[in-house]
């Protein structure tokens, strides 16, 4: 049980250790919630480069090596940004009632429940959790490193060791601090990812959508992801963490308000967030580029001045954090890059229907597709889609990504199943938000 | 707040209760008393058979030195490159060596492996010179090298 709550804690570590965002001027008048997401991905961000500098440097971690440096800089940058508000409004601040809150509320409890409790009874379980993830978490937390000698090693091939870094950096913290891994309670971090992007997602919502229509698309996203984390088994895999990564940039983009995206984005909650998401999956450099390109697209034809190399900056984050983890590979000796399915051009185009059509079965969700279908229909209805152009990038680049991918396997039906479920959450996030931006009236005026 | 707002407002939540049906009867479908559980394994309730294996091996964890050399043996190849994936995370510190890897036989047997766990009814599928059986558990055995081997690398 000590080791369990050790564990857990070790999780909310993360929290101190990437405080400093949340003092930052763009997150400071945001609600405590938000500031707390903010600080989530900071800490985690912080965590993986700061465990891959310490690597490369040949000096093996300990909790409080870890620690001490990110606590010492969220202190000091909290200091530093002490002092009278500058930053955008949050959200209006009145208060949640109302039925259509209440209801919203209890039908997203029942989804969190729902995947709490899958995954307490390892319903939920990615296997990959116990092939790679959390081998890697367990071996890195053992080494305290993250294991050149293990990722070099020809017979590792089987846990990708080319993967970005961020989810078994971020599980070996609390696998040294209780003494080993808690292989049991490990999936429920998903639960913690997850609850984590909520605050971002109700509060973005609130910024466009008026307080009901808000809660009820916030309501509808909770219960459809939830249920997605479940049936595409995302306990203890690298699908929470990327989820959670690409909602937070992807949400506070999209409800950007048009007549002040400048001001109203929380620029460096967005960069941290792609670059996050870019350090924890290989598809999450993607998903941050195509919503990025997405973002551009949507304020150039806005008319929106310095669109493009608006986008440009935006993308500066993750490409940032990508070279670091192909610079960490060729600090420590490991090939540089991602490894590919096969050769580049070597496709089997013979194969494009079946894949779409296995494709096409495998967006099921786990509610028979209706999570895709109801903000489908909210979109085709909509007057206006532009605002939706980044949730449309992430989803179509995301599928031609897939597609391109598995073209390079003889026979994909089998990989489609174990991967398309999942690896499309971040596109039914965005998907689902994407609707309720342009289905709704865009609330005007100011923010309280 | 318009009235067309409030109707969205509405459909957005009918649906949102629509969703929940599906776990509902996912859960209710479950058997009487296997609703909700602690697991013993990670796998329990996704993969029985890997959750048999698992259990194996955190069994021999328990009676293995923290920095032993092992290898993975069983009478089923894909079982065995199972075990060998789990076993690197579940004896972290340890040294693993494969038997097989992907279902593909080694050419020759690891030389250095101070234990084989073998998963599996029987005897394992080749002699194992030098090796004696050290410990039984649910699921298979510990085989211990009898002779000194050289210091871990």
């Amino acid at each position: 049980m000590k080791a369990v709550l050790l564990f857990a804690a070790g999780h909310l570590l993360l929290l101190p250790l990437g405080a400093w965002l949340a003092f930052h001027p763009s997150l400071r008048r945001q609600s405590l919630g938000v500031r707390l997401s903010g600080a989530l991905t900071a800490g985690a961000v912080g965590l993986t480069v700061e465990a891959m500098a310490l690597t490369a440097l040949g000096i093996r971690w300990t909790p409080a090596l870890l620690c001490a440096p990110l606590l010492a800089l969220s202190a000091a940058l909290a200091w530093r940004w002490a002092g009278p508000d500058v930053g955008p409004d949050g959200p209006a601040r009145a208060a949640l009632r109302g039925p259509a809150v209440a209801l919203a509320s209890a039908a997203s409890l029942l989804a969190l429940a729902h995947l709490g409790a899958s995954l307490l009874t390892e319903r939920a379980t990615s296997v990959d959790y116990v092939y790679f993830w959390g081998v890697k978490a367990a071996r890195f937390a053992a080494a305290r490193s993250i294991d050149p000698v293990l990722l070099g090693w020809e017979y590792f091939f089987h846990a990708v060791p080319s993967y970005p870094p961020l989810v078994p950096v971020v599980e070996a913290l609390p696998a040294m601090l209780a003494g080993g891994m808690a292989w049991k309670t490990g999936p429920l971090a998903a639960l913690f990812w997850f609850l984590g992007a909520l605050p971002v997602v109700w509060a973005a919502l609130r910024r466009r959508l008026p307080e009901d229509g808000a809660a009820a698309v916030a309501g509808f996203w909770t219960v459809a992801l939830a249920l997605s984390l479940v049936w595409s088994f995302s306990g203890g895999n690298g699908e929470a963490p990327l989820l959670f990564f690409l909602t937070v940039a992807g949400a506070t983009l999209l409800c950007e308000r048009p007549e002040r995206a400048q001001a109203d984005t929380s620029r460096a909650l967005v960069a941290v967030a792609l670059a996050g998401a870019a350090l924890a999956k290989v598809e999450g450099l993607v998903g941050a580029l195509l919503l990025v390109a997405g973002v551009a697209l949507r304020d150039r034809l806005a008319g929106r001045p310095q669109a493009l190399a608006r986008g440009a900056a935006l993308a500066l984050a993750p490409a940032a954090a990508v070279l670091l983890w192909f610079g960490f590979q060729r600090a420590v000796g490991l090939p540089v890059g991602y490894a590919g399915h096969g050769f580049f051009f070597d496709l089997h185009f013979e194969n494009v229907g079946k894949i779409l059509a296995t494709a096409l079965q495998n967006l099921w969700g786990g509610t028979a597709g209706l999570s895709w279908i109801v903000p489908a229909a909210v979109l085709l209805l909509a007057r206006s889609r532009r605002d939706a152009l980044p949730a449309f990038a992430l989803v179509a680049g995301t599928f031609a990504f897939l597609l391109f991918d598995y073209l390079h396997d003889p026979d994909p039906s089998q990989r489609i199943g174990w991967t398309f479920p999942r690896v499309t959450q971040s596109g039914l996030s965005l998907w689902i938000l994407a609707a309720g931006v342009v289905g709704f009236r865009a609330r005007v005026g100011g923010d309280s | 707040m318009t009235p067309a707002d409030r109707t969205r407002t509405r459909i957005w939540i009918a649906a949102s209760f629509a969703l929940l049906a599906f776990p509902l009867v996912r859960w209710a479908r479950a058997p009487a008393g296997g609703r909700l559980f602690l697991p013993r394994t990670p796998l329990d309730g996704i993969r029985p058979d890997l959750a048999r294996e698992w259990t194996f091996l955190d069994q021999a964890r328990r009676a293995l030195p923290e920095r032993c050399r092992f290898t993975v043996l069983s009478p089923n190849l894909s079982r065995e490159m199972d075990g060998f994936m789990m076993a690197i995370g579940l004896l972290p510190a340890a040294y693993p060596r494969p038997s097989s890897y992907y279902e593909a036989l080694m050419r020759r047997r690891p030389a250095d492996v101070d234990y084989v766990l073998y998963y599996g009814e029987g005897e394992p599928r080749a002699d194992l010179p030098g090796f004696r059986r050290v410990s039984v558990l649910p699921g298979g055995a510990i085989f211990r090298r009898a002779t000194a081997t050289p210091p871990a690398p």
